[in-house]
């Protein structure tokens, strides 16, 4: 089975990598660009607030994501944006720690790089 | 004319020589077998089953052969053949009925104009409900049991929804049972009809149900989906029938697809057809007669229960 869910925890290795990343450099962390990759193409559903289903036209493969994991797609499908602004958009609109948002929006972005839903915008 | 038109010994004849060709729902499939002891199940349990006129088109050419043995004392099988190529590896000759049986589901899986999902699905009132499962959760034990309560039967083993119109098609092959459910049935039913039970296969004692006459005679008939349930059987717990968000439903019925992936963005727009128009349930029981009262009540209440059932999730 191709789907995968996406509200699991990403598995700790990757993580890993993605902080390792983040390390080289302050500029990279905190103005890093997320788009979706060339050629992705999303079909959306969902029937409640709390779950989403997301088929991926280019991979075929469906993905179940939480509230809060779809709205970050939402956001990057929209237009590239920066973990940092997606952070600041939900901090200002939900009256959230941006400092805790930004973690988490960072750990859902590395877990859409891994299942082909979202990359950073590399020159 | 149907399969029990004809008398056995000719109907024996013919399976041996050029094959029958038996229409099954949306499906026609030529079966060939020389096999003396499989005329008479297949003549019983397709009583009713429409014949094709010979050199029509048929959507499948099957065989089942007996396989030579290598050495003389080794245990005699038999193996399917689809279009002249074996299917799977051969079994025991002793459950030559059973092997065509999942013979024939094998030739269904290559049918990608429906979304194939591996549930029992029945039918009253023009509605549609289907029975996802695993292996042993007891779907076939309720379908049978709810054609023995009047639904029509649809499917045992294969739900096929049209990738366009989004109905649910019946094919109506005889109701595979094993074990327990066997008992379960005939003491629900004394008088239903079974084929020989193939005993210590895979899958322990296998026995197939014939399907009622009227669910054959519509085979040709769709019905519109309206309720999924996913029925578990559990000794000893007390009946429970809780409605399950549509998310989680449109999962388990992913899961238990047989061509979701492959069919990509039509298996997609299919699957979330079926879950907008269907209420979505899980069912726990230990009691047959009353996993169905409380499926004959959800059907009643088709119209009721939508609103209930959006209230709840």
């Amino acid at each position: 089975m191709t789907v995968v869910l996406t509200r699991e925890p990403p598995p700790p290795g990757s993580l890993q990598l993605s902080a390792n990343a983040m390390i080289k450099g302050e500029l990279r962390r905190t103005a890093e660009v997320w788009r979706l990759p060339v050629g992705v193409s999303l079909l959306w559903r969902s029937w409640d607030e709390s779950e989403v289903i997301v088929f991926n036209r280019a991979s075929g493969q469906t993905h179940l994501l939480d509230a809060f994991s779809a709205a970050v797609l939402r956001r990057i499908e929209a237009a590239p944006v920066a973990a940092s602004d997606v952070a600041r958009f939900f901090a200002t609109g939900f009256e959230l720690d941006e400092r805790v948002l930004i973690d988490r929006v960072k750990g859902v972005c590395a877990r859409f790089d891994q299942l082909g839903l979202a990359e950073p915008d590399r020159p | 004319m149907n399969v029990g038109d004809l008398s056995l010994g000719l109907f024996a004849a013919q399976l041996a020589a050029r094959g029958v060709a038996i229409r099954w729902g949306p499906f026609v499939s030529r079966i060939v077998s020389g096999l003396p002891e499989l005329a008479p199940p297949l003549h019983l349990l397709y009583a009713d089953f429409p014949l094709e006129p010979p050199g029509g088109i048929c959507d499948f050419h099957v065989r089942v052969r007996p396989r030579s043995r290598s050495v003389p004392w080794s245990e005699r099988r038999v193996e399917f053949l689809l279009d002249h190529a074996p299917a799977f590896p051969p079994f025991s000759r002793k459950f030559a009925l059973a092997v065509l049986e999942w013979g024939l589901n094998w030739c269904v899986y290559g049918s990608h104009r429906f979304l194939l999902i591996h549930a029992a699905a029945v039918e009253r009132d023009g509605r549609a409900l289907l029975l996802p499962g695993r292996p042993g959760a007891g779907k076939s034990t309720l379908c049978a049991a709810l054609v023995i309560a009047g639904w029509r039967l649809l499917s045992d083993e294969l739900a096929l929804v049209e990738l366009q119109e989004g109905r649910v098609r019946a094919i109506a092959r005889p109701i595979s049972l094993k074990n327990d459910s066997i008992d379960i049935i005939r003491d629900l039913a004394p008088d239903t009809v079974f084929g020989p039970p193939a005993v210590d296969t895979h899958k322990g004692t296998v026995a197939h149900m014939k399907p009622p006459s009227p669910s054959v005679r519509r085979a040709g008939e769709t019905a519109v989906p309206d309720c999924i349930v996913m029925p578990r059987f559990v000794g000893g717990e007390a009946l429970q029938l809780d409605p399950v968000s549509k998310a989680n439903a449109f999962w388990a019925i992913a899961d238990s697809s047989l061509n979701y992936e492959i069919l990509g963005e039509a298996g997609f727009t299919a699957l979330v057809r079926l879950i907008d128009e269907c209420r979505c349930y899980a069912l726990t029981h230990s009691d047959i007669n009353e996993a169905v009262a409380a499926l004959d009540q959800l059907s009643r209440e088709a119209e009721v229960s939508k609103e209930r059932y959006a209230a709840a999730v």
